[in-house]
């Protein structure tokens, strides 16, 4: 498959902090999820993605290009959004389209026009006065305005209320619908737009514990509800993690390994992260 | 077409698309021949991964409810509503066949059979 992004033992450190990204690759037509706790890369490995940062080592390629900081055409086939992006605060939403205008070929003003609109953004307005779910709505809109391939989106979703979230995912999911269009989506914790993903990469402190296909990973695993007293029949090899409460104790556990005698049932992608990262097991 | 995802149906997603595509193929609101939805605009609709779409019409694909012609498309299949009809003839024959050895072993009449079955189909009403 053709990929739109492709990293290999790219590295970025900072102070005590290393991000060690050996192996990512995300193929042309698909979702897919970068998720992880606060401070695990994520935010780093986007800004390397767009050029933003430059990595210390290795090699990425993002839409064919090797030096995506350099590289002002290939930007131009990518829309993003990230938490400080630099949109001057006094400018409004009409002054930054007569910028982007001039920055992007394929600006489409038509296009932003709509989405400003249907976000409910009121273009006079100076950006500094705008609340932080308008300012993602803001990014998101400018992302979408310049017939980008590939979307690289940090955060989107962070501080926006459940109905705009909504709106996100549908617009998301239209763009999804031309096979030459790539997403790539962070998340400090899966959220709705899980259901959008093809793939999930789980990065754990600075490095990638998994990259899986979502649907075959959420298949994997059961999760258990039962007793300490009944937990004693069970082949403690096959727990994959566990929450111990005083009442009852929850374990993670493969499918197949699953005893008859105990309920199981699937988990979503939220509650499996979290008990994942509890405990450093195989996935 | 319809279909209704669940969160709380332990069925995964692929499946609960595939089930209800399956019931609709069968009892004939999907025609043979029909012109299904792409996967990418059947993703879009029901917002969720292009994959998880994929799969349920693999599913379907493999067990010859649907027929996929490259660069056209995904059709209900010709061969369907008769075949598949008599196809689930026999399911219920095989079932019928269960339950009539359950009911010779505790000795259980015709008519209490048939009670049995009635007292069901009402409560679906």
């Amino acid at each position: 498959m053709e990929s739109a992004i492709h990293c290999s033992n790219l590295k970025k450190s900072y102070g005590s902090f290393t991000l060690d990204i050996n192996d990512l690759h995300i193929a042309t037509g698909t979702v897919h999820g970068l998720i992880g706790a606060n401070g695990c890369g994520k935010t780093t490995t986007i800004k390397l993605l767009l050029g933003l940062l430059f990595p210390d080592s290795g090699d990425l390629s993002v839409l064919g290009s090797h030096a995506i900081g350099q590289d002002t055409e290939i930007r131009q086939n990518i829309g993003f959004i990230v938490e400080d992006a630099s949109v001057p605060s006094l400018m409004n939403a009409k002054q930054l389209s007569d910028v982007l205008k001039q920055t992007y070929h394929g600006w489409d003003q038509g296009r932003f026009d709509l989405l400003l609109k249907q976000f409910q953004l009121d273009a006079k307005k100076q950006y500094r006065m705008y609340s932080r779910g308008m300012k993602v709505k803001l990014q998101l809109a400018v992302a979408l305005s310049h017939q980008a391939s590939l979307l690289i989106l940090d955060e989107p979703t962070s501080g926006l209320d459940p109905l705009a979230r909504d709106e996100i995912i549908t617009i998301l999911s239209e763009f999804r619908e031309d096979e030459s269009h790539t997403i790539l989506i962070s998340s400090h914790i899966t959220s709705d737009l899980e259901k959008l993903c093809d793939y999930v990469t789980f990065l754990e402190h600075g490095r990638i514990r998994f990259t899986r296909e979502k649907d075959e990973l959420l298949d994997e695993f059961r999760l258990v509800q039962t007793t300490h007293q009944m937990e004693a029949d069970i082949d403690s090899d096959a727990i994959v993690a566990r929450r111990d409460g005083s009442f009852q104790v929850e374990l993670l556990m493969r499918a197949q390994d699953v005893p008859s005698f105990v309920e199981a049932r699937r988990l979503n992608l939220e509650e499996l992260i979290i008990l994942l990262s509890r405990k450093g097991g195989a996935a | 077409m319809d279909i209704i995802l669940s969160n709380t149906n332990q069925d995964p997603i692929y499946e609960q698309i595939a089930h209800q595509m399956r019931t609709q193929i069968v009892s004939g609101i999907l025609k043979e021949g029909e012109l299904l939805p792409s996967i990418r605009a059947l993703a879009k609709e029901l917002r969720i991964s292009v994959i998880t779409t994929k799969r349920a019409y693999d599913e379907l694909e493999r067990e010859g409810y649907i027929e996929t012609i490259a660069a056209k498309g995904s059709y209900v299949a010709t061969r369907s509503h008769e075949q598949l009809k008599e196809e689930y003839l026999k399911k219920i024959e095989d079932h019928m066949r269960s339950i009539h050895l359950l009911a010779q072993f505790i000795g259980l009449s015709e008519e209490e059979l048939g009670m049995m079955y009635q007292l069901l189909t009402e409560g679906e009403r």
